[in-house]
């Protein structure tokens, strides 16, 4: 039994198998949150927060467990960007909107520690995700990680925790920044997210296969690895695009309404 | 390279590819190994291993059920050969597709001196049909045989590669047999030997860079043979008025010409390339005596004795290229290698041409 998804350049079998560590790093990621808010908050929490952090665990187990996480980690490049898509940009903002009353309610204005806030500071939270991006989708690195449990434990892991960064300080109340309104908010996603394009049209772009894991894997759908690349890329570019337009779109006409309210 | 997961790959491919690359390089290391002066026949730094693997001659049965000469129809071509079987869960279609992947990057003019051919070891799964089928979602160029298990030995054998070994299915699971064979995919270069052969974890970045080294060496090889005869061999056929005829719509184009043979040695044209234009074969047409129609048939080879002249033209021998995969029209200048049974294949250009010119350029002159 494998404890992570890996690429093991094995046929791929229909046939369920158990990975306890995606379940583990699941209930690792339902502690924290409730270690973050208290246990106290989460029972009195709206029904849509905490549909909002259901659906984001479930998503991020989905994207993690059987059948998606062993197809993204060894066949398909176009998994693998789903996989990616999923975790930072449906999972992380779903799972912080489902905490942030209960943190706000819990935190209220107590000032955060120097190095965390120093971390979610939006410059810093941006790097950070960008950095992560950049590196977990350099070939050699994703050929050298991904055949080996910690390996691709490593890129699984780091894309939730970048995913989380990049979104607090858009989600979260505290710590709250001078300055970093909506209007800055949504500049912050668009700008944040520019990367993700750049990645995804060298995929769309690329005259090769860029990953060996996903080009020498054995085949699951009878498409060559390039066009499962340009899927991939088309993923990255479309899906990331959408989810922050929608994002973008939700905080605006939240802005919009406080306003309309105001006056 | 990638790798842990490359090199776990190549693990996988079993225990008897394991065995024929000892067995190939262990040829190699007999025949004084591979590239001719020291160096590579591909770039230094290839993955490619040094073998040195005569051109084998064996005898199979093609995908359109006709018998295939390996060494006969493939002599001074770069040829591509991989054993395997169509259920192959990993290397021969990793293989098929990267390979068919880098050969669309090419010039047509390059691709159409290119043959890949994939032999079957899984006779009793691997029908004819299923074979042509499997090797048309790869590219419908590529040449499909299987024989018997014997005759299938055989070829492996010839190219020092142990034979494939087909483990029975599970009790209750019929059809599920596990073949185990050879990974590596021979290159045989103009000179009739295979100088590297390309294990699995090939990339098609690496065959993109490593075929032009392959064509390359075809191209010296026929420069230093006065311009169309493999080295060691003697013929002499040479064509002239190569003509296509532009065909009504979709249907195939005919080709005609005039081929004379100078040479000492009785030669054979055994067949046609057209590149992306599409796929060409040589046909004859017949007389049927009871219906008074003529009949067109495929022919394996047209002889062309020494000193003598055959002609390609309405009523008799022709090419037939086609269905066209693009329009051609009056006045078209198509590349065509024409191949040879002796000597190497010749490029020639076909001008192309209507129905109404077709009596004045076949007549005879």
């Amino acid at each position: 039994m494998q404890w992570w998804c890996t690429a093991t350049g094995e046929q791929w079998t229909w046939a369920w198998r158990a990975y306890p560590g995606v379940w583990l790093f699941v209930a690792a990621v339902v502690l924290a949150s409730r270690w973050l808010v208290g246990a106290g908050a989460w029972r009195v929490a709206k029904a849509g927060p905490r549909a909002a952090f259901v659906s984001g665990v479930i998503l991020l187990w989905l994207s993690l467990d059987w059948p998606l996480g062993p197809i993204a980690a060894g066949y398909l490049t176009s998994a693998h960007a789903l996989q990616f898509v999923i975790e930072t940009m449906l999972a992380a903002p779903l799972i912080l909107v489902g905490l942030r009353e209960a943190f706000d309610a819990r935190h209220g204005v107590r000032p955060i520690p120097g190095p965390v806030r120093l971390l979610l500071h939006p410059l810093v939270a941006a790097i950070l995700f960008n950095a992560v991006v950049a590196a977990t989708h350099v070939p050699s690195v994703v050929d050298g990680l991904m055949p080996t449990g910690g390996g691709a434990f490593l890129i699984d892991a780091s894309w939730f925790v970048a995913g989380v960064a990049f979104w607090w300080p858009v989600i979260m109340p505290a710590p709250s920044w001078r300055h970093f309104g909506v209007p800055l908010k949504i500049l912050y996603l668009l700008i944040g997210t520019l990367f993700h394009t750049v990645i995804g049209m060298v995929m769309l772009a690329a005259e090769h296969p860029l990953y060996g894991i996903y080009e020498l894997a054995p085949p699951i759908l009878p498409i060559p690895p390039r066009a499962d690349q340009q899927l991939a890329g088309g993923i990255m570019e479309l899906g990331v695009f959408f989810i922050i337009v929608v994002g973008s779109g939700i905080l605006f006409f939240r802005w919009a309404e406080r306003d309309e309210r105001r006056v | 390279m990638p790798s842990d997961h490359r090199r776990r790959a190549v693990r996988r491919s079993s225990l008897a590819a394991g065995i024929a690359l000892g067995a190939a390089l262990g040829a190699a290391l007999a025949l004084g190994c591979g590239a001719e002066g020291g160096g590579r026949v591909v770039d230094a730094g290839s993955g490619a291993v040094d073998v040195a693997v005569p051109r084998p001659s064996f005898t199979l049965t093609a995908t359109d059920g006709t018998p295939f000469d390996f060494g006969a129809h493939t002599a001074g071509r770069l040829t591509f050969l991989e054993f395997g079987y169509t259920n192959c869960p990993d290397v021969c279609p990793v293989h098929m597709a990267n390979l068919a992947a880098a050969l669309r990057q090419l010039p047509p003019s390059d691709r159409m001196k290119i043959d890949v051919v994939f032999v079957s070891v899984d006779p009793d799964r691997d029908s004819l049909p299923a074979l042509r089928k499997w090797l048309d979602a790869f590219d419908h160029t590529f040449i499909g045989l299987t024989g018997t298990r014997d005759a299938l030995d055989s070829a492996q054998r010839a190219v020092g590669f142990a034979p494939a070994i087909v483990q029975p299915a599970a009790p209750g699971q019929p059809g599920s047999e596990v073949v185990t064979h050879a990974a590596p995919v021979l290159a045989f270069t103009a000179d009739d030997t295979a100088h590297v052969m390309f294990p699995f974890g090939t990339r098609q970045a690496d065959w993109e860079r490593d075929i032009p080294h392959l064509l390359a060496r075809a191209r010296g090889r026929a420069a230093a043979a006065g311009g169309g005869a493999r080295a060691g061999r003697t013929t002499g056929v040479s064509f002239t008025r190569v003509y296509l005829v532009a065909p009504a719509g979709d249907a195939p184009a005919a080709l005609y010409l005039v081929a004379r043979n100078d040479g000492a040695a009785p030669d054979s044209i055994t067949g046609l390339d057209a590149g992306d234009l599409g796929t060409a074969s040589v046909h004859m047409s017949m007389g049927d005596a009871k219906t008074g129609t003529m009949m067109m048939h495929a022919v394996q080879g047209v002889a062309v004795p020494a000193g003598g002249v055959v002609r390609f033209a309405p009523g008799g021998y022709h090419g037939v290229i086609g269905p066209l995969r693009r329009r051609v029209t009056r006045g078209d200048r198509i590349p065509v290698v024409i191949r040879l049974a002796r000597g190497a294949p010749v490029s020639v250009t076909a001008t192309v041409i209507t129905y109404a010119d077709v009596d004045t350029a076949t007549a005879a002159r």
